[in-house]
């Protein structure tokens, strides 16, 4: 249900991007802290794409690992190891293994991002990657 | 034809967050502080706020109330005789699990907000996707409850971490039940090191005074005078 709400909000970005052509490959980037799972991701994407410039568009994930940096100590860990048995979900610790600290930064697992789309263009068009990058932020 | 690769770099729920900055912004300018309360269903949202809101002073308090459909909660809430809209997620696109930036943003119009100090949304009763969407709130509180068992934190730490402050309800029924509190708290601590704790049972009243207070006390002091 919630890669439902998720996958929809992808398609909506790269409709944003796409400057009305179609899409072929959207990329995206799931953090291990986002509670999605990038498979069932992959599935509301082709329901949530049917019918806009991303219909039949795949949906390419990459996972990054979650990273943590204790405020206190500075100790560097993860808080949700991969899993190691069944219960691996009940690993997580957000509380520094080296002084017990509660306060922390998140350097890496908390991303969800589109990275880039490809689109398919008429013509060969060189000048577009540059234009397409500048659009959101221009005018 | 041929493939060019579009550079985006843009956070999935960057939309969203931009609507919800524009609520706080309004929400900011009519001097409300807003509560976005959140639980897994039937831990106790409505009940809560019956019993929390039926005596708050000089704090004028509104409810937004999220469900899939229907509008129960809120016919509970209107006996209060509170400002009370209801937003009902069903029609957008077959029942949403979440209230989003842009339901309250829809909502906004029908609140009351120069006749209110401090208003609660009651989120559609969820411990996922509702941790994700930001819908324009000064504080991210929960629910959690007794009859839910102790490992939730550890389930659902995004939804968890999310909060600042998480009420354990229902305490009324720990004597029938093999929740332990002890081991409830630690799992928080956990997940969300240092979140504050409330403890509270709106069937008997136990605990309801202590966050009530804290609930009022967000309320700008102009509330008050």
């Amino acid at each position: 249900m919630h890669e439902l709400a998720v996958a929809r909000e992808i398609v909506g970005v790269a409709e944003r991007h796409a400057g009305g052509l179609a899409v072929s490959v959207v990329r995206v980037k799931v953090g291990c802290l986002r509670q999605v799972v990038p498979e069932y991701l992959g599935f509301y994407f082709d329901v949530c794409a049917r019918d806009t410039c991303c219909g039949g568009a795949e949906l390419e994930w990459e996972r990054t690992p979650s990273l943590l940096r204790c405020s206190a100590c500075g100790a560097e860990w993860d808080p949700a190891p991969p899993p190691a048995h069944a219960d691996h979900e009940l690993l997580v610790d957000f509380r520094c293994p080296g002084c017990r600290g509660g306060n922390h930064s998140v350097i890496s697992g908390d991303e969800l991002v589109v990275e880039s789309i490809e689109v398919e263009e008429p013509a060969a068009d060189p000048g577009r990657e540059t234009a397409a990058a500048n659009e959101p932020g221009g005018g | 034809m041929h493939q060019t690769r579009v550079t985006v770099a843009e956070g999935v729920l960057d939309a969203n967050q931009t609507i919800a900055a524009a609520n706080r912004a309004d929400f900011d300018r009519a001097g409300v502080k807003v509560v976005n309360l959140m639980s897994a269903p039937g831990a106790g949202k409505t009940s809560l706020l019956e019993r929390a809101l039926a005596e708050t002073g000089e704090v004028r308090v509104g409810v937004l109330e999220g469900d899939v459909r229907g509008s129960l909660d809120a016919d509970r809430l209107s006996q209060l005789h509170i400002p009370v809209v209801q937003i009902n997620t069903d029609p957008a696109f077959g029942g949403e699990c979440h209230l989003d930036a842009n339901m309250v943003r829809s909502a906004i119009p029908q609140i009351p907000l120069e006749e209110i100090d401090l208003l609660v949304i009651e989120n559609v009763g969820n411990l996922v996707c509702p941790a994700e969407f930001r819908v324009g709130e000064d504080r991210r509180w929960m629910i959690s409850s007794v009859t839910e068992g102790e490992d939730k934190p550890l389930k659902y730490p995004l939804m968890f971490r999310s909060c600042e402050l998480v009420v354990l309800n229902k305490i009324d029924l720990l004597p029938h039940t093999d929740f332990s509190e002890e081991l409830f708290l630690a799992n928080l601590e956990k997940v969300n090191p240092g979140a504050e704790t409330f403890r509270t049972s709106a069937r008997t009243g136990e605990g309801i005074d202590a966050w009530r207070r804290r609930l009022l006390d967000l309320a700008p002091a102009a509330g008050r005078d």
